[in-house]
């Protein structure tokens, strides 16, 4: 009790800090009264000693004179009043405004400077209770300054559960307070979400031990990726088809650059799964097994996803530790993987012999404004796509002119290389052609997911 | 320096006297879901259908008030006549019509309009008032039938706006406007007792002056105060850039909480059961948006993105910091407002409790299997929002309402808007005309059923409060809550006799 004057000495004339009753209270845990009472004694002590050492705010509450009265309302109201509207059917009832609202029954709760605090009180007609609110080494030029204690207050009981500490403190207390148990405390006073390195490579090795399956599904098809590419080198598309093809939805292109954006997006959508995959695929293929390399894989892609709008987090350097521990399992997995490939490749060489036929015979049918119908043959989706092409021509004046111009080509899923067919002009209505886009894109990306 | 002679100074030096811990009154609190949207909100259906449902709703009410005051009247030999509806109105017959109104104002905003001419100029302001100096505005009756120009003197001293329904008597003239002689509205709907879904609660000390209350309600006595109270609060106003009154607000907290003050004071602070926040708790920063608008270089580059550098999550942690130094000594109920961060369209949606990390575990928990569901310690509801608290039937909005129905009329009288809408029986008849709102198929939600005994709004220019009668012997406690953060008031009720009082806090 008797050490309140160290503190508050020590606070004040030391270290230049004003001190409101409840910090007092908070510091000390005593009774918020009992703070308001050691501020005012020790504020009488030290301007005894030394007037104008310390300077004071003070709160008052209890009921104004009228006149005084700053507000602008009691005016304006008798103006309002003569210019209400009389109603036929509120006459009966019409809210008398009451004018009991004059100041007694108005409690007013002023925070005030010691400077002020002679004219203040002449405002009132009748004090209820005054106590000292703050002290503190300067006179306070604005009482806002105030707020900031309030802040302090809070760190200082930050750990305290002010339900079991409100008695202590003086606070109302209310039995009939409920929590929801079991919740975990509510975050610090900046709860910044920083996402750190630790979280991306814990789902990472979770998904490397835990679901293999996932990782075999998404392996394979990065091979996919793969087998198109080479695929696209055989079929020895020209320059022109190129440019056609990158302006072909990304999921099907073979274009290498648009291939690797491919493979990020995807991935992204695997969450943090995503460097282990990559290096998957090329365990497999290149047979590299050191996490300097899929690291250096990963980098381009980062780049090129960097023009993306969606956040990108960069995955941290694989942990030798983790490779280590999963190197048997991953040699497991290799041994599947390779299995699988040899099988799927075969497969895809076969498989692509016949449908690039079968598309040849159906463009020549195919009428110009057809929408995309996806049909599925065997494993195989296709369907028709809307393609810009660019076409010169001569015009009347004898200049080249280059238009592009919307023409529809029939695509197979896993086909490497839409031949596209510039004979096929597309006048089609561009309500159209867009339905036709979105579902096409829709339906690489079930491929995508519904190969097995 | 003098120490003045007041009784609950405590300006002396510190004694040895124990303070007792002082316990707070408990709250008999039970909200009701009536603007509760489905989780499913569709946007596709038109908003005519809940002018119908209105005057469906309504029109029985009405014209039975209109039946009673009309029936055999004569002016001039002439009976009048009921119409049933507005297109069969004929001219120069003496009759009765009830509908719609609708208020035809050249001033009113106009989504035909604003389409026009968004292509050349940049929205106007919002404005004042939909009045037309001029005189231009046109009134309205309409139904699903048709529509009828209203003229006449009556039309000039009633409060009228655009969603009200209102039976009409008089004439069709030459020109085929329809001269007004009389207007009567729905009036205030039936109004059930006290503890009429609720119990109270067994309490000590309020349980006897219960059936002390009961004794005198037979005699027809006035209830006697029993000093319990709730507080109503409205226009908290924390912001991200202008702190102004942030230690008013904190001078408000260590009221609520029971700490500023005396003894004496503390003890009826205790008597506060309740804390209502209704509406725009979170200031409209208009000085953060014009910031961003030219410091867009930044924004350009990120064209789809999420701008995340834009937000200031200083309004909201400020008013969490709030709650959560309020919550553990007095339940609160948090209505939304214009400018909180809810849904615009009325009926707002509970501000989420995810935007207060540490006032949320003072939230509703999801009730178990086979439990009644209980509303939360601390309750984010719907606004408008009704409840029962302490048996009173309870209706509150953020302000909304009253401040559009401010835009059609001349009076400067906030009370009488009020007034009026519970007289129409609807607590937003001008959505979703100029107030927005969700498209209701299947019932309008804003006409009132039951009659509340207590209907407070927010976020208004000051304090008011009246007790307005009704036909049957309903009565309804009108409240008009300040803004928080320009008066630094907070309206007190009490719970027995439904009388306001204020708090005024202020620095000087």
């Amino acid at each position: 009790m008797a050490d309140y004057k160290t503190y508050l000495a020590s606070s004040i004339l030391t270290e230049d800090k004003i001190v409101t009753y409840r910090l007092l209270s908070r510091a000390l845990k005593v009774n918020v009264n009992a703070a308001k009472e050691m501020l005012y004694e020790f504020h009488r002590e030290q301007n005894g000693r030394k007037p104008g050492t310390i300077h004071a705010t003070y709160l008052i509450s209890g009921t104004k004179r009228k006149e005084p009265e700053p507000t602008n309302g009691a005016a304006e109201q008798d103006g309002e009043d003569t210019h209400m509207q009389s109603s036929l059917y509120f006459s009966s009832s019409m809210p008398q405004p009451e004018e009991s609202i004059e100041e007694s029954g108005v409690l007013s709760i002023t925070l005030v400077r010691e400077e002020n605090l002679e004219e203040v009180r002449s405002q009132y007609e009748h004090i209820t209770s005054v106590h000292v609110y703050s002290i503190g080494p300067h006179q306070l030029k604005d009482l806002q300054i105030l707020s900031d204690i309030t802040r302090q207050v809070r760190e200082l009981t930050a750990d305290d559960d002010p339900i079991e500490t409100a008695s202590q403190y003086g606070t109302i207390t209310n039995k009939n307070v409920r929590r929801r148990k079991g919740t975990r405390p509510p975050p610090a006073a900046t709860p910044a979400p920083i996402p750190t390195k630790t979280a991306p490579t814990k789902p990472k090795q979770e998904v490397k031990t835990s679901i293999p399956p996932l990782k075999q599904e998404v392996s394979s098809t990065a091979k996919d990726f793969f087998g198109k590419s080479k695929a696209t080198a055989a079929a020895n598309t020209s320059s022109k088809d190129k440019a056609t093809a990158s302006n072909i939805s990304k999921e099907s292109t073979p274009n290498p650059p648009n291939l690797k954006r491919d493979n990020s997006s995807i991935f992204k959508s695997f969450a943090k799964a995503k460097p282990k995959l990559k290096r998957e695929g090329t365990d497999s293929s290149a047979a590299a097994d050191s996490p300097a390399i899929s690291a250096a894989e990963d980098s381009p892609m980062k780049d090129v996803s960097d023009d993306e709008e969606e956040t990108y987090v960069p995955p941290a350097p694989a942990n030798t530790e983790i490779v280590a521990k999963s190197r048997r399992e991953r040699k497991e997995n290799e041994e599947r993987l390779k299995k699988m490939m040899d099988m799927s490749d075969e497969e895809e060489d076969i498989k692509e012999e016949t449908p690039i036929v079968e598309e040849k015979e159906k463009e020549k049918e195919a009428s110009p404004e057809k929408e995309v119908v996806p049909v599925v043959s065997g494993e195989r989706r296709r369907g028709r796509r809307r393609v810009m092409k660019k076409k010169t021509v001569k015009d009347e004046e004898g200049y080249l002119v280059t238009k592009e111009e919307p023409v529809w080509e029939s695509f197979s899923e896993d086909e490497p290389a839409p031949a596209p067919k510039p004979k096929v002009h597309a006048p089609a209505a561009s309500t159209k052609a867009k339905k036709g886009a979105a579902k096409q894109g829709q339906g690489s990306i079930m491929s995508f997911f519904g190969k097995k | 320096m003098a120490v003045p002679e007041v009784e609950g100074s405590l300006l002396r030096g510190p004694s040895d006297q124990k303070y007792a811990s002082i316990e707070r009154q408990t709250s008999a609190y039970k909200p009701l879901e009536t603007y509760a949207l489905e989780k499913e909100k569709h946007y596709q259906q038109q908003f005519g259908d809940m002018y119908f449902l209105r005057l469906t709703k309504l029109k029985p009410a009405v014209d039975r008030v209109a039946e009673e005051a009309w029936d055999d009247f004569h002016i001039g030999g002439e009976t009048v006549e009921k119409v049933e509806r507005v297109l069969d109105v004929r001219q120069g017959k003496l009759c009765w019509v009830s509908g719609t109104i609708y208020m035809e104002m050249p001033l009113k905003p106009n989504i035909l309009d604003d389409i026009s001419k968004d292509h050349w100029i940049s929205a106007p302001p919002p404005r004042q008032k939909y009045l037309s100096a001029a005189g231009e505005d046109l009134i309205m009756l309409e139904d699903e039938s048709g529509r009828l120009r209203l003229v006449g003197a009556p039309l000039s001293s009633e409060m009228l706006v655009t969603g009200c329904i209102v039976a009409v008597m008089g004439t069709e003239n030459a020109n085929g406007d329809f001269e007004v002689i009389d207007i009567k509205v729905p009036d205030l709907p039936p109004q059930a007792e006290r503890w009429h879904t609720t119990e109270p609660i067994p309490d000590g000390p309020s349980k006897k002056k219960m059936k002390m209350d009961e004794d005198e309600d037979e005699d027809m006595d006035k209830p006697v105060s029993n000093g319990k109270k709730i507080a109503i609060v409205s226009g908290l106003g924390f912001s991200g850039t202008n702190l102004g009154h942030a230690v008013e607000i904190n001078l408000l907290t260590e009221y609520l909480l029971g700490e500023a003050l005396d003894p004496v004071t503390q003890e009826s602070v205790s008597q506060i059961s309740r804390l209502i926040i209704a509406g725009n708790s979170i200031a409209l920063d208009d000085n953060a948006i014009s910031t961003d608008t030219i410091g867009n270089t930044r924004k350009a580059h990120k064209k789809y993105g999420y701008d995340s550098s834009a937000y200031n999550p200083a309004p909201t942690k400020h008013f969490d910091d709030f709650l959560a130094s309020v919550l553990p000594t007095m339940p609160v109920t948090l209505i939304p407002g214009y400018t909180d961060p809810a849904n615009v369209s009325l009926p707002q949606q509970p501000i989420h409790p995810a935007m207060f990390p540490q006032a949320r575990v003072f939230g509703r928990t999801p009730p178990k299997a086979g439990e009644e569901h209980q509303a939360g310690w601390f309750d984010t509801v719907t606004n408008p929002w009704d409840g029962e608290i302490e048996g009173w039937k309870v209706l509150g909005t953020g302000g909304q309402n009253v401040d559009d129905v401010f835009k059609y009329v001349e009076s400067e009288d906030r009370l009488g808007m009020m007034e009026a809408m519970c007289r129409w029986r609807c607590c937003a008849p001008t959505a979703p005309d100029t107030l927005w709102s969700y498209p209701f198929q299947d019932d309008d939600p804003f006409v009132l059923n039951t009659c509340p005994h207590l209907f407070f709004v927010g976020s208004q220019p000051k304090f008011d409060t009246a007790e307005i009668e009704g036909p049957e012997g309903q009565t309804i406690r009108l409240i008009a809550v300040p803004k928080f953060s320009e008066t630094g008031e907070v309206v007190l009720v009490d719970t027995e006799t439904l009388e306001a009082s204020l708090v005024r806090i202020s620095v000087a």
